[in-house]
């Protein structure tokens, strides 16, 4: 039995190779992001410990206050120490050197005088440090800063803004834009940034100047005796600031080096935490959808072998020899796909860091090279789940087969029963009413519960899909198979192919090469598209749809991959619309102001934007907007500062109870209704927040008012008389703009012209800053795409692969339709519209799942009117229509194979 | 199984065709398999007509050459070198879309077994060469082949549906159904049992001649071949006799040759 299994493995190499495939598919993406992941991780805890390789304990104020995304990347919430504390410190016994260190907030302006960007990469200001231990940058060119007009910036700038040693440059920092003269250029170990931020050295004195307040800076780094004690070194500095205080009062700590690596290490960690999530439910999907894929082609290979096993079973093989040797066989071909995925999991993870490269670094701000990180973990995972996966898809069909009586299997069976079968209807229905049970549930909880118990039904109702898929299968794609779908791909097919041409002969004036290449393929799909929607209505395409409803349950199964993505797909796009669109509707309808002046920084712009603004022709009122943490009532909280005078006019704040234009006078606060009755605060109330300075002060509730919509997750309102009392600052984070509205393009110029020296500031419309805001969901996008990549690359593949089996099976009725005379060109169609058919009944079927549980995700978050349900519909229409070039290209090979067949040794087959 | 077949309508029609013109003939063919002394022949050297309204049957051992002969005349297969005409198209260097319309447009198949598309009735397997090649069918003449063939009430069933003998029926009809100018029946009784065979091969004969129906039948059977008003045998590739309004009898004897 185990040669019959090797021998099988040889006879049946081409079929297996598809299922083969499948698992190789599969696993390489479940591989592929544990490689990038493990890669990514490796280079940035590499790159982490490397900074600090040097430092043998950094000294520090203690833990302040927890700033959250308030105090973006630049401020994490200690206060500062004097600078004279380094010579204090390099002092002590066993102490080499010691360096003042501080990150800020500093922008280089290139040549076209806009601010560089990053993709989102922290744009820092750093002290450069002399040494050259301490300091995990490495002069490359030049020297380093030696006076307050001079720095030093880091390779990546070079490149990307083309200035070298000797060039005068601009730098805007939290105080005004200043010039300097760049006199080195420096590397970060290696690598050319530190993964993508941009760094700009400047003198200890000028530095804290700039970025935050002269002589202050955040902490020391320690360099001790090469090969002493740690603990020693931090015992002794430790014991030498015993008396010495932060400028807050704060007391200090002294972090040995190695727990300062542990400390960015963790940091590395958590960033990763989520990369992998992303990774993992990717891989998991894919490995999930596979699954249906191995599963079919195991199906139909043994199906097609049911003769033989019967004759093996009729000269006297047990079941169990049966089961036995397609076991081995299917151990095989999992081990050896799995293996090969594993391989080519490397190839994805190089694609994805290519991908990522590509995507996030248009200025060159991109990963740095290094090799692809194969740990034996994955090796393991990748070969053990594609093996069992492969022998979990191989037992069903296999038991199936071998139940069969030696007899009946040697008769003909063309035609598929199973799908009306009892116990699978039985089944189905008992899933179903699971599923609507648990929808229930879900609709009728809030939150997290509830969204999960919408999920938990989700999962049920695709395990329904499977069971119930055939049932649906034959009206479904019976439908589909008629002339009226068959209108609608030829006018898609049109549009397509007038599409394609339009961007080739744009492509070809323009000399870009993707749509010379891209174009042509679109005109060519077009073509196919309407030259089989033509057919549908004829003899061929009903034998086509005859066909894809011929064994509802192959139809159904080698959907299904399709259905699956299709879901996921849609039910994303479902919940990122409601989200972005309720988003944009409360900007909408919150904001008053025509104009909002948002910064191209994390800092943020200068307040005094705020005044040349208001000078300009044609504004009647401005109000900057600025965030800062308190403590109060034991949570720390973000407050808004604002302008309360002209607030009120730009943003819709609905009912205000109180007066909110007393918040000008100092130690008054506003808040929404929510808080207060949650809180039980009324008007007149003493509330006693904590500000970041460590203040703590009385500030009397002047206003309640009615709508947060359009402040995000503020709740709480100051006046900027009591925000510059407690916590000063020059930069504000927002601008207010309303307009008189008579002449928006004047007004454009001339503010355009009057903040042309503040490059950070960006004025935009209305719908433009709602534009900006809602990019931060710009996340799903990718995700969405990448599965929807994934999940067409898998359909293609089980729809090509049923089709390849489904015509080796019918390889007589095709010799006997070309004898009487159907040409080649209608073969051809003919399997093409059963793929397009079996294709679109797939993703009409992961539309309606997805929408409809994506509406669900939505209105159990939204109960509280906080999302309001939005479907794409174009969209998804769109994906609809996509169904049918995933048929078109499933069905290219298929059908070329099936137009060649040699019509007399088709007819002699048996 | 022996229903009687209704009376064939005695034929003044005009789709019927002068008798004694070739409906199709093959000059000077050669099939050759290999090349130098391993090279095989088909066919060698083979030459005939087969007339219009004629029921010609090829005979022969296996190995002889008979099938290869049909199915070059068909256009299923192509020559080493020599001539096929259908009508008086030359079937040698035509494209695979212009031997696809010749054979929708001129040519019915009757094949042993497996005759007729699982997923299409009998009447929508009758009337497929027409609707592949987006032709009207001739409902007056095609209603007439179905009552001839005697298939009235099953026309709405699929072929699992129907008996072998049906199902041949259907087959039968398909081919005359479309008007070619010529049937290839390649042993279109060889799975059916004897009173049905015989049937389907009475309904052959007359075919040709009431309709004037030019059919040419592979079959080792020589009671099959006693139907035709010819019989063509073959050996090595050649024909070895050509027999005019054969029986059973002279059949058997001339093959008993073969075996000698």
């Amino acid at each position: 039995m185990f040669k019959l299994a090797l021998r099988n493995l040889w006879e049946y190499k081409r079929r297996l190779l598809t299922s083969g495939f499948a698992v190789v598919l599969g696993i390489s993406f479940l591989c592929g992001s544990f490689i990038f992941t493990d890669t990514l991780k490796g280079l940035f805890s590499d790159l982490f410990s490397s900074a600090v390789k040097g430092v043998d304990g950094v000294v520090r104020a203690e833990e302040g206050f927890d700033l959250g995304n308030g105090g973006g990347p630049y401020d994490d919430g200690r206060s500062l120490l004097p600078i004279n504390i380094v010579d204090q410190i390099a002092q002590v016994d066993g102490v080499v050197a010691a360096a003042p260190s501080y990150t800020g907030y500093a922008q280089l302006i290139n040549k076209k005088g806009k601010l560089v960007k990053t993709g989102g990469a922290p744009t820092f200001g750093q002290l450069w440090i002399d040494d050259n231990q301490l300091n995990a940058y490495k002069i490359l060119n030049g020297r380093p800063p030696a006076a307050d007009n001079e720095i030093v910036i880091d390779r990546s700038l070079v490149s990307t803004t083309g200035y070298k040693v000797g060039d005068t440059v601009k730098v805007n920092t939290s105080g005004p834009i200043t010039e300097f003269k760049v006199v080195g250029d420096a590397t970060f170990g290696t690598s050319d940034s530190a993964l993508g931020a941009t760094t700009v050295f400047f003198t200890p004195k000028r530095g804290t100047e700039l970025m935050g307040k002269a002589g202050l800076i955040q902490t020391v780094l320690v360099r001790g005796e090469p090969g002493a004690d740690e603990a020693a070194l931090v015992t002794a500095v430790q014991a030498s600031l015993a008396s010495t205080k932060s400028v807050s009062g704060a007391k200090l700590e002294v972090l040995s080096g190695s727990a300062f690596d542990k400390e960015q290490q963790a940091f590395v960690n958590t960033i990763f935490k989520f990369i992998n999530y992303f990774f993992t439910a990717f891989a998991v999907i894919a490995l999930f959808v596979s699954i249906f894929v191995i599963a079919n082609s195991f199906s139909i290979v043994i199906a097609q072998r049911n003769r033989e096993m019967a004759m093996l079973r009729a000269i006297g093989a047990g079941r169990r020899q049966v089961v036995a040797a397609t076991f081995i066989e299917a151990f095989f071909v999992g081990l050896i796909a799995s293996a090969i995925g594993v391989i080519a999991g490397l190839g994805v993870a190089w694609l994805i860091k290519f991908g990522l490269n590509k995507t996030s670094g248009s200025d060159g701000s991109g990963l740095p090279s290094s090799g692809l990180k194969l740990l034996p973990r994955t090796v393991l995972t990748g070969l053990i789940v594609g093996t069992l996966v492969t022998l979990g898809s191989a037992v069903l069909p296999v038991i199936k087969a071998s139940r069969i009586k030696p007899l009946a299997a040697l008769r003909e069976s063309s035609f598929d029963k199973s799908a009306q079968s009892k116990a699978r209807l039985v089944f189905g229905a008992l899933f179903l009413a699971a599923s609507m049970t648990m929808l229930f549930v879900g609709l009728g909880g809030k939150g997290g519960t509830g969204a999960r118990n919408v999920g938990f039904s989700a999962g049920l109702f695709l395990l329904t899909t499977v069971l119930l898929g055939p049932i649906v299968a034959k009206p479904i794609a019976g439908t589909l198979g008629r002339k009226w779908y068959g209108w609608i791909i030829i006018a898609f097919g049109g549009v397509t192919a007038i599409a394609g041409l339009a961007g080739t002969v744009y492509s070809l004036t323009k000399q870009t090469w993707p749509g010379v290449i891209g174009g042509p393929i679109l005109v060519l799909a077009g073509v196919y598209l309407v030259r089989t929607g033509l057919l549908s209505g004829s003899v061929s395409g009903r034998i086509a749809r005859e066909n894809a409803v011929r064994n509802p349950t192959r139809t159904s199964s080698t959907a299904l991959a399709l259905t699956i993505g299709t879901s996921v797909v849609c039910a994303i796009l479902v919940l990122s619309t409601s989200l972005t669109e309720t988003f944009r509707g409360a900007l909408d309808n919150s904001v008053k102001a025509d104009y909002v002046v948002a910064s191209g920084t994390d800092f943020g712009f200068p307040a005094e934007v705020d005044d040349i603004l208001r000078a300009t022709p044609g504004v009647e009122s401005t109000s900057g907007y600025r965030t800062t943490r308190v403590k109060f009532l034991l949570r720390e909280r973000t407050v808004g500062i604002v302008n309360p005078k002209e607030f009120g006019s730009l943003v819709d704040l609905g009912d205000v109870k109180g007066d909110f234009t007393s918040l000008s006078t100092k130690g008054t606060v506003a808040i929404d209704k929510k808080s207060a009755s949650d809180n039980n605060l009324k008007l007149g109330d003493s509330l006693k927040p904590q500000f970041t300075n460590g203040t703590r002060t009385d500030l009397k509730l002047v206003a309640i008012y009615d709508n947060a919509e359009g402040l995000g997750n503020v709740y709480y309102l100051i006046g900027n008389v009591t925000g510059d009392a407690y916590v000063p600052s020059e930069v504000e984070n927002f601008l207010y703009v309303k307009t008189d509205g008579k002449d928006s393009k004047a007004f454009e110029k001339a503010a355009d012209t009057a903040l042309a020296p503040f490059p950070a500031a960006e004025l935009q419309t209305k719908k433009k800053f709602a534009d900006d805001q809602i990019g931060q969901f710009r996340q799903f996008l990718a995700l969405i795409n990448a599965l929807l990549l994934l999940a067409i690359i898998i359909a293609i593949l089980g729809i090509a692969n049923t089709l390849r089996l489904s015509i080796f099976e019918r390889t007589r009725e095709i010799g006997l339709l070309r004898a009487i005379g159907q040409s080649r060109d209608q073969t051809r169609a003919m399997i093409r519209w059963e793929a397009i058919v079996v294709a679109t009944f797939g993703t009409l079927l992961g539309i309606v799942i997805g929408t409809g549980y994506g509406a669900a995700l939505v209105r159990v978050l939204g109960k509280d009117g906080s999302v309001k349900l939005a479907v794409p519909y174009p969209l998804i229409l769109g994906l609809a229509l996509l169904a049918s070039i995933v048929g078109l290209y499933a069905a290219r090979k298929p059908a070329k194979d099936a137009a060649k067949l040699n019509i007399l040794k088709a007819i002699a087959t048996d | 199984m022996s229903t009687p077949l209704p009376p064939l309508l005695v034929s003044n029609e005009p789709h019927r065709l002068n008798s004694g013109a070739a409906a199709a003939s093959v000059r000077n063919a050669l099939k050759q398999y290999g090349v130098g002394d391993s090279a095989i022949f088909a066919l060698h050297d083979v030459t005939v007509d087969f007339n219009q309204g004629e029921f010609t049957a090829i005979m022969g051992p296996s190995g002889s050459g008979k099938s290869t002969l049909m199915h070059c005349a068909a256009g299923l297969d192509d020559l080493t070198s020599g001539d096929v005409l259908i009508g008086d198209i030359k079937l040698s260097g035509l494209k695979d879309a212009a031997l696809t319309k010749l054979r929708r447009d001129n040519v019915g198949f009757i094949f042993q077994a497996f005759n007729l598309i699982p997923t299409l009735n009998a009447k929508e397997n009758i009337l497929l060469p027409m609707t592949l090649a987006g032709r009207t069918p001739d409902m007056a003449w095609v209603n007439t082949v179905i009552e001839a063939v005697g298939l009235g009430n099953r026309l709405n069933n699929r072929p699992s549906e129907l008996s072998g003998g049906q199902q041949q029926r259907v087959a039968v009809a398909r081919a005359l159904a479309s008007q070619p100018k010529i049937i290839f029946a390649d042993e279109p009784t060889g799975n059916l049992d004897s009173t049905t065979g015989a049937e389907i091969l009475s309904f052959m004969k007359r075919a040709t001649t009431e309709f004037g129906q030019t059919i040419v039948m592979v079959t080792h059977d020589p009671n099959a071949a006693s139907y035709a008003n010819r019989v063509l045998f073959l050996n090595d590739g050649k024909i070895v006799d050509d027999m005019r309004d054969p029986n059973e009898d002279s059949v058997l004897s001339r093959m008993r040759r073969f075996t000698r």
